[in-house]
């Protein structure tokens, strides 16, 4: 049973890895219909709109749901950078093809691109990339449009002196 | 577990109230959450022994004295799920629906826990006529549909980032839309199709139960499927 435990550990987590972000990740989850319908300290069904997702169970001064805090119990704790597949008995294939899965998927938009640290070394060769690049550009920019400048104002000298 | 969504689907609100019937609850198609459809299955399959005995009063003395999970097929109680529009019929040779209403089926069968779940065999099968015609006591003993068209592909990688499994990276890079389930045997199943991955809510009576546990112990067992 332990290996459940180190799947939500694996889990629950945020890029950061920092207590107050990996709730964060956790409160985005979707609430279950069943624990709105039956949450004791609320009379009645939660309704989408006031318990749509786990944040509402995660609210300060209000004591949490056991299986919240169960789930809750394993975020803080340190994980090594990688892990055996092979340490994994029950969900080592599960994990598996989770793996295989997010192999496949190609991060979109500048946000994705961002949020993708999977391969660090690349991650870091692309955005020195953009920006030593961009850097580059608006220094030539500026250097381009002192040069015109610089260029009006000296033709602008010669017709001076030639008045 | 079985035992828990029984506990939790019989209590839902809404369409299983007392006031609303099978029939209501039927009707309420748009508004029916994954949890309902099981009981749905479950009451296609109590009422249908009765009526295939009603329908056809002479074949029914043959079949007397016999219980219903031996003598019914998948293939009937598909067609009755269609019929009543508790699944919607797959089209011919459509091997992923099938596989998924035979999960269905399998969940719905383990709220009943008429057998034990111990000691499945995985016999081969071809064509879907041939799961259609199997009877649900062998469909249960039979594990083959679990591997069926749902072989995923596996990493070969020996190892993985542990950052890589967070829930932020799951969804900003993978998309997926993350579920909570109510079965321990569909933690960290993936659906590609529909990008969603789930995950085991009831860890914490999982920790407390020697049944759960034993139940891990099994799928260790069966090395998961």
């Amino acid at each position: 049973m332990q290996e459940l435990s180190t799947t939500y550990s694996l889990l629950f987590r945020s890029q950061k890895d920092r207590h107050y972000e990996n709730l964060l990740q956790y409160a985005l989850l979707p609430a279950p219909l069943w624990l709105r319908a039956l949450y004791v300290n609320v009379p009645g069904t939660l309704s989408d709109e006031v318990a749509a997702n786990m944040s509402y169970f995660l609210r300060e001064g209000v004591p949490r749901v056991s299986d919240i805090e169960y789930h809750l119990k394993h975020i803080d704790t340190k994980l090594p950078p990688t892990e055996l597949f092979e340490r994994y008995q029950i969900w080592g294939d599960r994990l598996r093809q989770l793996k295989a899965y997010m192999d496949s998927q190609k991060p979109g938009g500048i946000r994705g691109l961002w949020a993708d640290k999977r391969d660090s070394l690349q991650w870091y060769t692309f955005w020195a990339v953009i920006i030593v690049g961009g850097a580059s550009v608006i220094l030539s920019i500026m250097g381009l449009m002192v040069s015109i400048v610089h260029t009006v104002g000296t033709f602008k000298g010669l017709e001076s002196m030639e008045d | 577990m079985g035992t828990w969504v029984a506990l939790i689907g019989l209590r839902l609100p809404g369409p299983f109230s007392a006031k609303n019937g099978l029939g209501d609850s039927l009707s309420r198609r748009n508004l029916r959450p994954r949890e309902l459809r099981h009981i749905e299955i479950l009451l296609v399959l109590l009422e249908l022994p009765y009526m295939s005995a009603k329908s056809n009063a002479k074949k029914s003395s043959q079949s007397e004295g016999h219980f219903w999970g031996e003598t019914l097929t998948v293939g009937e109680v598909l067609d009755q799920c269609y019929r009543l529009r508790v699944l919607s019929r797959p089209k011919k040779d459509d091997w992923q629906h099938y596989y998924h209403y035979i999960q269905e089926l399998l969940k719905t069968l383990e709220l009943l826990a008429l057998w034990p779940t111990a000691n499945r065999f995985t016999p081969c099968l071809d064509s879907i006529r041939e799961l259609a015609s199997m009877k649900l006591s062998t469909m249960w003993h039979t594990s083959s549909v679990n591997d069926l068209p749902a072989t995923k592909p596996l990493s070969k990688i020996e190892n993985f980032q542990c950052r890589e499994m967070s829930l932020e990276m799951l969804r900003k890079v993978g998309h997926l839309e993350i579920q909570w389930t109510e079965y321990i045997s569909e933690h960290l199943e993936l659906d590609s199709e529909n990008s969603s991955l789930k995950i085991f809510w009831f860890g914490f009576a999982a920790m407390a139960s020697p049944i759960i546990q034993f139940v891990c112990v099994r799928l260790i067992s069966v090395a998961f499927y």
